[in-house]
């Protein structure tokens, strides 16, 4: 009240405001906004960002994987599927990864130079041309054949091009002792995905587990994913190498929004002679 | 390392192709469209579900959502995904009980790719059957008004039973009826494009 006193010019100002607020129809989207970044626990941010750069530094692993997903049927129904993936890194351009699914199976190779994938219990196998660096291959991958790298997160989190804008609510859940390790459990949520990381505690703050559930979908199914991490290995050149084993053949990996490739290859065949 | 039977046709018949009543999960990132959203979805067997997103991060550039490109003209891909999560959003159909009875049961141009993608077990390889129990309902994937002829470009999830296998010009194919199938990977999933008869 004592500054109230006798300065009308202040009074005005502040009446100006209070209509300027009232006028404004973002008022409530904008405290909404506000009220959404306070859920956003700085300290949750900088251990995403630790364990993000302490993986980029790692230059030579592996991962093992243990993953359930799942998914929805029509009548809503969830049924779940497991996969096992070993994945071996020589950063920045040697990646091979196995992944069996209960499903199936597939092989992943990249040196630098091309990218080959395959289905060693079908006999298929593509190989297309690669980016020069992993992280390069993840999104030409991604967004070139519409197929998503096992474990992808592992080489964009920590990347400069990977962004916790997306991210609208971070808190730390707890401590939380995973398989005998020590580790801190965060969650997150961003658009369509709520999700949850347990870093390892310690001088290795690696993702030992994450959990991903969609929100968009009703159903909100859920990925979860436990890893097994093998720091500073020495890699066999000889594993980033693939023979296309004896009676397998290479077929065409589709392009998003190009014609199958099949289609092109025999509509060229029928070009008049 | 390719068996090559430049013209010549090597015929195993019933072998390798015959999918019948498995449940089809496929996980292939460009089933996804602009996200779960985006696509037409169901436009062939109606599932509205998928599988659950298996990533939070996304592409530097963003996804490449060009539309319509595809011969399936099914998936109607919205553009932007940059607002998506490159989740893994895979698509569930439910069963397919493919029909040795009509080919074109999995020739369906309405088939949209957010459904119908599938795993490989489920199959007849070297005269085995690799496959469990049929799986949930009998879903009618496929079966569509109108759909009277394979049209090229066409994109389906599993071949119907009694193909034969053909190799041409050191490219495998499928003879299955008068129609000829060119497998392809689409992400992960093998699927199988219709084409022209390969021998010309």
């Amino acid at each position: 009240m004592r500054t109230l006193r006798g300065t009308s010019i202040l009074i005005i100002a502040g009446l100006a405001l209070a209509s300027t607020s009232e006028a404004n129809p973002t008022t409530e989207t904008a405290a909404a906004e506000k009220k959404e970044e306070s859920a956003i626990d700085p300290k949750a941010i900088g251990a995403l960002k630790q364990m993000g750069a302490y993986l980029q530094k790692q230059n030579s692993f592996s991962v093992r994987t243990k993953s359930q997903t799942e998914y929805v049927l029509d009548n809503g129904q969830k049924v779940t599927i497991a996969a096992d993936g070993d994945l071996r890194v020589q950063r920045p351009d040697h990646l091979r990864a196995d992944v069996t699914s209960d499903r199936k199976a597939r092989q992943f190779f990249y040196n630098g130079k091309t990218f080959i994938m395959n289905a060693p219990e079908v006999g298929f196998y593509a190989c297309v041309i690669a980016p020069p660096t992993l992280r390069e291959l993840a999104d030409e991958l991604s967004t070139r054949y519409g197929l998503q790298l096992p474990m992808v997160d592992l080489f964009r989190w920590g990347s400069p091009n990977y962004d916790t804008s997306d991210i609208k609510s971070a808190m730390y859940v707890g401590p939380a002792k995973l398989n005998g390790i020590d580790t801190d459990h965060y969650a997150f949520r961003q658009p369509d995905v709520d999700w949850q990381v347990w870093i390892e505690r310690g001088a290795h703050p690696v993702p030992r587990k994450v959990v991903l559930t969609t929100t968009d979908d009703p159903a909100r199914p859920e990925y979860a994913v436990e890893m097994t991490w093998m720091l500073g290995v020495t890699h066999d050149p000889a594993e980033f190498a693939f023979t296309p084993p004896k009676d397998s053949q290479k077929i065409a990996l589709s392009e998003v929004g190009k014609l199958p490739a099949g289609v092109a290859r025999s509509a060229r065949r029928r070009q008049p002679k | 390392m390719h068996r090559i039977h430049d013209h010549r046709v090597s015929v195993l018949a019933f072998a390798l192709v015959a999918i019948v009543g498995s449940l089809h999960i496929g996980d292939a990132e460009a089933a996804r469209g602009g996200g779960r959203g985006g696509g037409g979805r169901g436009g062939g067997g109606g599932a509205r579900g998928g599988g659950a997103r298996t990533s939070v991060s996304r592409p530097s550039g963003g996804y490449a959502r060009t539309s319509g490109g595809r011969a399936t003209g099914g998936y109607a891909r919205t553009s932007g995904g940059a607002a998506r999560v490159s989740g893994a959003q895979t698509r569930t159909t439910g069963t397919r009980n493919v029909s040795s009875a009509n080919v074109n049961r999995n020739v369906n141009r309405n088939v949209n790719r957010d459904v119908n993608v599938h795993g490989d077990y489920g199959y007849y390889r070297g005269g085995r059957y690799y496959g469990g129990a049929p799986v949930a309902r009998a879903a009618a994937v496929g079966v569509a008004a109108g759909v009277t002829a394979a049209a090229i470009g066409s994109v389906a999830y599993s071949l119907p039973a009694g193909c034969s296998s053909v190799n041409w010009s050191g490219a495998p194919y499928y003879h299955c009826g008068n129609v000829y199938y060119a497998p392809q990977y689409t992400g992960t999933d093998v699927t199988y494009v219709v084409v022209q008869n390969p021998e010309g």
